[in-house]
């Protein structure tokens, strides 16, 4: 058996609040979306942030193992991860606009996420950069790249946001409630984003929503994040296929 | 818009405060230590607009002269305390955890120095005979180099604001190391915090180089300073008679209050 791209055994703890998740486990084969759900305040955000090993800039605490691409991030030091991040594992947070530093235009936003990983030049990147905008359904023109954030809309700023991620091609996004900020007509473009990102280049996607329909929609494989244990309650083909996500209530009594 | 009426007049008030202390060598009629000898404490006259002091200097030219360093150097001394705080802020704010606490720690010393006994100090180790220039040099540079611990505190704490947000965090997930936050990333976001800082803090050694030459610490004579033009108020029936002497007095609190005025308001930040 091959073995998965991604491998998370964690337990969280914040300081106010121990055992916020306690010993979730799933894998993520590569090239596939996996979808978790949860309703709000389960620690689902908290899941996408462990991944990268961003949560300990809020305060938590990642106990466990992560495997990733043959590394365990858990053990990993802060300069490897730094390779690590942007580079072959990518975050899109649920708010695009507060994702987007205010102070800056979109041009130098791209300009640092290149630069992080790349020693190529970025007026020679540029041009590529305008393709994957132009791809990513943004106009391609300097007027756009010289935009301040608060000068896009909410649906604009996430294939930003989107584009930015996918920048170095990463092997895996992880995307936490990415629509939930979006009017319907721009939840359902970002998700065939997503689906052509997954398609085209083989990404691999954790999609973390509470709306199960997307889910449904988009997700390979589908697991269901419950409040009282912390622990991954099922994962199942598709959520469609057969009906185990369960109301929280019935879930607890499993 | 009463207050942005009172914001621009403010500024074009300081602005014309400053060019006319830069022009001070061509616009003054006289050089700041010229003696009049047969003329002293002489009433404002046609060829005197605000008199002679009492060893007979143009008090005109030593208002225009005397502007000119504090005008020049407490912007400057300013710049290089809120640069100062900028740095420890983010410093601090970046490595978070006891290095913080440490500096945190460090500020709180800083701002319970009696920096007044520690100038007395480091005045009383130069010779008698430091040039005024260099006199003038080292109490900014004192100044500045002490006055960066109010501004830290405040910039530390919005600092830590910044990063807990999420353009922090995605800035962190795409890679970006603390060098490159710092910089590229929180310095456009604090900005805001730190120009008010600025202008909170340049009035503020403006009046702390006018407190020192007041005791007779500050800038030496015969370079005349906002602060020693100052010290001719110290004999009050004088004023009664000569009230011209105050100008000095008037254009320091001016300028103060249009240093306040001038500072941007929240909605200009946003």
């Amino acid at each position: 058996m091959i073995a998965p791209l991604l491998s998370v055994r964690i337990s969280v703890d914040y300081p106010d609040k121990p055992r916020t998740l306690d010993d979730v486990a799933f894998d993520i084969a590569e090239g596939e979306i996996f979808g978790l759900a949860g309703e709000s305040g389960v620690g689902k955000s908290t899941v996408a942030l462990a991944i990268p090993r961003l949560l300990e800039m809020r305060g938590g605490r990642v106990r466990g193992r992560i495997l990733f691409a043959g590394r365990d991030l858990v053990a990993c030091r802060e300069r490897e991860l730094r390779r690590i991040r942007g580079r072959e594992l990518a975050l899109v947070l649920q708010s695009p606009l507060s994702a987007l530093n205010p102070a800056l235009r979109i041009e130098t936003q791209f300009r640092e996420a290149w630069r992080a990983h790349s020693a190529v030049s970025w007026s020679e990147t540029k041009p590529a950069v305008r393709d994957l905008l132009c791809r990513m359904g943004l106009p391609r023109e300097d007027a756009f790249l010289r935009k301040y954030p608060s000068q896009l809309s909410v649906g604009q700023a996430q294939r930003v946001v989107i584009a930015m991620a996918v920048l170095h091609r990463p092997r895996l996004i992880i995307a936490d409630e990415p629509t939930s900020a979006l009017d319907p007509g721009s939840r359902g473009e970002i998700l065939d984003l997503f689906r052509r990102l997954n398609r085209e280049h083989g990404t691999a996607i954790l999609y973390i929503s509470h709306d199960l329909a997307s889910m449904a929609e988009l997700c390979h494989r589908s697991a269901l994040l419950s409040p009282y244990c912390g622990r991954i309650q099922m994962s199942s083909s598709t959520i469609t296929e057969d009906d185990s996500v369960l109301p929280p209530a019935v879930s607890r009594t499993m | 818009m009463q207050m942005g009426l009172i914001r621009r007049t403010s500024r074009v008030i300081l602005a014309t405060i400053f060019a006319v202390m830069l022009a001070a060598a061509w616009i003054a009629p006289y050089s700041y230590d010229r003696q009049f000898r047969d003329e002293t404490a002489a009433a404002p006259s046609r060829s005197h607009l605000l008199g002679t002091d009492a060893i007979g200097r143009d008090r005109f030219a030593r208002l225009l002269y005397g502007g000119r360093i504090s005008i020049l150097l407490a912007p400057a001394a300013a710049i290089v305390s809120v640069g100062l705080a900028l740095i420890v802020a983010m410093a601090a704010a970046l490595s978070g955890g006891y290095l913080e606490r440490i500096a945190t720690v460090v500020i709180d010393l800083v701002l319970a120095l009696p920096w007044i006994f520690l100038l007395l100090a480091v005045r009383a180790v130069l010779p008698l005979n430091t040039s005024p220039m260099a006199s003038a040099a080292v109490i900014f540079a004192l100044l500045g180099l002490l006055g960066w611990a109010a501004p830290a505190r405040i910039v530390l704490a919005a600092a830590k604001t910044q990063l807990r947000s999420d353009y922090a965090l995605a800035a962190r997930a795409a890679g970006c190391g603390n060098g490159r936050l710092a910089v590229v990333h929180l310095v456009p976001n604090l900005f805001p915090v730190a120009s008010a800082q600025f202008w909170v803090t340049a009035p503020v050694f403006l009046l702390s180089e006018a407190n020192l030459s007041l005791l007779g610490l500050g800038i030496s004579e015969p370079m005349p300073s906002w602060g020693n033009l100052l010290r001719d108020l110290q004999n009050l029936p004088s004023l009664r008679h000569q009230p011209w002497i105050a100008a000095p007095l008037l254009l320091l609190v001016l300028t103060l209050s249009c240093c306040h005025a001038a500072q941007p308001s929240a909605e200009d930040l946003r």
